[in-house]
């Protein structure tokens, strides 16, 4: 991972909840805008420990209404999504973990069109604290510089017209 | 000895006013081409190692080869544009210049043929510089204005490598062609 295009922040925090559950969580937002993909990408990586069970289980992680299958790397876990450039806020994110049972009523509920009342595992914060030019007068970089240029190009071609005729 | 012989013909006033219609460019004048082509040419490279996020290594022999050749079309554009600028600069500046230079030789006992000559060489120099100049600037300005384009918007979607060959090769081939056009 290029250290320049993602910040690395490191967040340690002990999150206690109900099910006696810790995480201790790490970070990565994009620091500077794809500006090909046009995505803010969101990488964390977390332990999870929880005192009745629990070294290997499969995961999910909801994100503004989204679900996310979590992998397992080593002895921790890890999941990534992306946000579009453009609708992106800064601000702290929510990430709720569930297990398999809590992850079937969420769907269920959801199914059902209730307000999905299941229990997380834990919670993850993940700060996003923006991207470097995103926009420049409310016009994404390449736009700016590409009408900058243009408009350089123009003086140029009619300063050679006057030359010219 | 042909030439020695050929050049003896002619009088200054005449070897200027070659001069002034002459395609070859001074080895300054080459040099300064030479030297602002390798470095407009050069300049997308970064573009394409931070924002399309190209390996610098792997590709150094693309960004090599592919600014050997922008930088000789580039180059061709400048000499060409000067080429078609100059005679009009020329034309543009000669009033202003002659003015000039008589003021300026008001004073001095000269033959009224030296005088001529004085200014006609002056009004060449005027000519010459502004005529580089402005070839410079203009070849660089559409360059940079294409190579935007083209590479972040009409070839977005393709790899970084062949985005950065048609790019390069493309907009310098373009300005190399564009000016040869003897329409202005």
């Amino acid at each position: 991972m290029n250290p320049k295009v993602f910040v690395c922040m490191v967040l340690c925090s002990l999150v206690a909840c109900a099910t006696s559950c810790t995480v201790q969580s790490t970070f990565y937002t994009t620091e500077d805008d794809l500006v090909i993909a046009n995505q803010i990408g969101f990488i964390t990586e977390f332990k999870l420990k929880c005192k009745s069970e629990i070294n290997s289980i499969p995961l999910f992680a909801e994100v503004n209404g989204n679900i996310y299958p979590v992998f397992r790397v080593k002895d921790d876990y890890q999941f990534s999504w992306t946000e579009d450039r453009t609708t992106a806020k800064t601000g702290s994110r929510e990430i709720r973990l569930f297990d398999e049972e809590q992850f079937a009523n969420y769907r269920k509920s959801q199914r059902a069109g209730e307000t999905p009342t299941a229990k997380e595992l834990a919670k993850i914060y993940v700060k996003y604290s923006g991207s470097f030019g995103s926009n420049i007068f409310f016009l994404n970089s390449e736009s700016f510089v590409l009408l900058l240029s243009v408009f350089v190009a123009y003086l140029a071609f009619q300063n050679r017209m006057k030359l010219v005729s | 000895m042909v030439q020695e012989k050929k050049s003896a013909m002619f009088t200054k006033e005449e070897e200027l006013l070659l001069q002034d219609f002459n395609r070859n460019v001074s080895t300054g004048s080459n040099m300064l081409f030479y030297g602002s082509a390798a470095i407009t040419s050069a300049l997308p490279i970064w573009l394409y190692w931070r924002i399309h996020q190209m390996e610098l290594l792997p590709s150094l022999i693309f960004f090599v080869a592919f600014t050997a050749i922008s930088t000789y079309l580039m180059a061709m554009a400048y000499r060409n544009t000067k080429f078609t600028l100059k005679h009009k600069v020329a034309v543009k500046r000669e009033d202003a210049v002659t003015r000039e230079m008589t003021q300026l030789l008001a004073d001095d006992k000269m033959s009224r043929k030296e005088k001529d000559e004085r200014i006609l060489w002056k009004k060449n120099e005027v000519a010459d510089f502004e005529a580089t100049v402005f070839s410079i600037f203009y070849n660089n300005a559409l360059f940079l204005a294409f190579v935007i384009f083209l590479s972040f918007y009409l070839l977005r979607s393709i790899s970084p490598t062949f985005n950065y060959m048609i790019t390069i090769s493309g907009t310098s081939g373009l300005l190399a062609l564009l000016s040869t056009s003897k329409s202005s």
